[in-house]
């Protein structure tokens, strides 16, 4: 349960309740511009940061933080930023497995209260689901049972998408998995989410659907 | 805009705002989802506008006629009219858009003067993806629709195939249509960024573009 709801400012918008976000950009210096006061505030205020990054990226991504006028390696130092790269979270073991993930997920959410953090602001690069390993593929029945999760706890769950990476049905999923979204720099409710006991039948249907179609070729 | 005429399908009611888009991943999702806008539509006297390709002319035909539509007739009577994209985007076989814009409006009075009470445009945009000139102005050309709908009773349904489209098309084509359809569902769309401020930010793209290309 949230204890109690405060107040999150950024990308034009304020979230109200929902904190399962997920956010669409178009290149890497739009994502920084968007979400920079989603980082600095959040340093300021004291919350606790859990970064999953692209491996390859994570120099840059740091570098940005920087940029945007964090310190950086004192953050990472005291614990407050932590960054993994996905090899270390979702893809453990090389393949994504949704349940332990999920779980890992969730002690990541909570790691940060008990180790005395107010909040915890988390942030997934979402390319992992574009590497060619096992069980990616279940990366829109996770990010609906992230919903599930993510109200138990008054934590902001940023997801981003790079729109030029994933094609525009997974995008689209994406979408309906999100309580709220940012698409053009701009923080919004999202009137198409679909609750996860709804969204998990959905996929289930549309498995047999794909099977048959896999049969008839 | 005269008399409102209400327009209800895909689980919604359309009000004032009639430029919608919608995102299908196949066909059978996009007749399922429009069938009661193409169906009520003949019901009641109204004028069917369709824009279709033309590989999937004959196809779409016979769609129309399983939801219980006298195709025939209506094709016959001028009720229906099926317009193959070479000959509304693709005239001249490149991308035109101010005349695809005064088409639509003359599509509009015409039907009006005929004496329907509205149409109901129907365009399947999967043109913009064929190697033509132009092309590159179809979200220039989706947001300056929304000066000239407004005008309107009529509704205007855009549907783009989602297994077809590149992601970062589809977010922009959503920031044009005020009225959007996912997932079957229709809903005013909060992402909907108005004409003014869209073409402002086209141009700023347009300007960064140019200057990358200098710096190179």
């Amino acid at each position: 349960m949230a204890t109690e709801s405060r107040s999150v400012n950024f990308a034009g918008g304020s979230l109200a309740g929902q904190r399962h976000i997920c956010a669409f950009f178009n290149s890497a210096d739009e994502e920084y511009r968007v979400l920079r006061s989603f980082y600095k505030d959040g340093f300021d205020r004291g919350d606790k940061s859990f970064h999953l990054v692209n491996p390859e990226l994570r120099q840059e991504h740091l570098k940005r933080l920087a940029e945007a006028g964090i310190n950086v390696q004192e953050a990472m130092d005291s614990g407050q930023l932590e960054v993994r790269p996905w090899q270390d979270a979702p893809l453990r073991g090389g393949r994504f497995d949704e349940d332990t993930w999920l779980a890992l997920f969730e002690q990541m959410l909570q790691s940060g209260s008990a180790a005395g953090y107010a909040h915890t602001r988390f942030l997934g690069h979402m390319e992992w689901a574009l590497v060619d390993l096992p069980g990616v593929e279940d990366l829109i029945e996770f990010e609906t049972r992230v919903n599930y999760v993510t109200p138990k706890y008054d934590n902001i769950v940023i997801c981003t998408y790079d729109l030029s990476k994933f094609n525009a049905s997974v995008v689209m999923d994406a979408l309906r998995t999100h309580p709220a979204v940012i698409v053009g720099g701009l923080l919004q409710e999202n009137p198409f989410f679909i609750p996860p006991d709804q969204f998990l039948i959905e996929i289930k249907e549309r498995r047999p659907l794909r099977r048959s179609t896999a049969t008839a070729n | 805009m005269a008399v409102s005429h209400s327009v209800e399908f895909a689980g919604g009611n359309l009000g004032g705002h009639r430029h919608i888009c919608a995102f299908f991943n196949s066909a059978d999702e996009e007749h399922r989802v429009l069938r009661s806008f193409f169906k009520d539509g003949f019901d009641r006297g109204d004028k069917a506008f369709h824009l279709v390709d033309p590989e999937l002319r004959e196809e779409h035909l016979r769609r129309l006629a399983e939801a219980g539509i006298n195709v025939q007739k209506a094709m016959v009577t001028g009720q229906l009219e099926v317009r193959r994209w070479q000959d509304a985007y693709l005239r001249g076989d490149h991308f035109d858009q101010d005349a695809m814009l005064a088409l639509i409006e003359e599509v509009f009075q015409s039907a009006a003067a005929a004496g329907y009470p509205i149409t109901r445009l129907l365009a399947h945009m999967e043109w913009a993806l064929l190697d033509k000139p132009g092309l590159d102005n179809l979200v220039e050309y989706e947001t300056r629709l929304n000066y000239l709908l407004p005008k309107y009773d009529d509704p205007v349904v855009c549907t783009y195939d989602l297994s077809k489209f590149p992601a970062s098309l589809v977010m922009d084509i959503m920031r044009t249509h005020p009225v959007v359809i996912i997932g079957g569902i229709l809903q005013e769309n909060p992402f909907f960024v108005p004409p003014d401020q869209f073409l402002l930010e086209l141009r700023e793209r347009q300007s960064v573009r140019k200057s990358a290309r200098t710096a190179n």
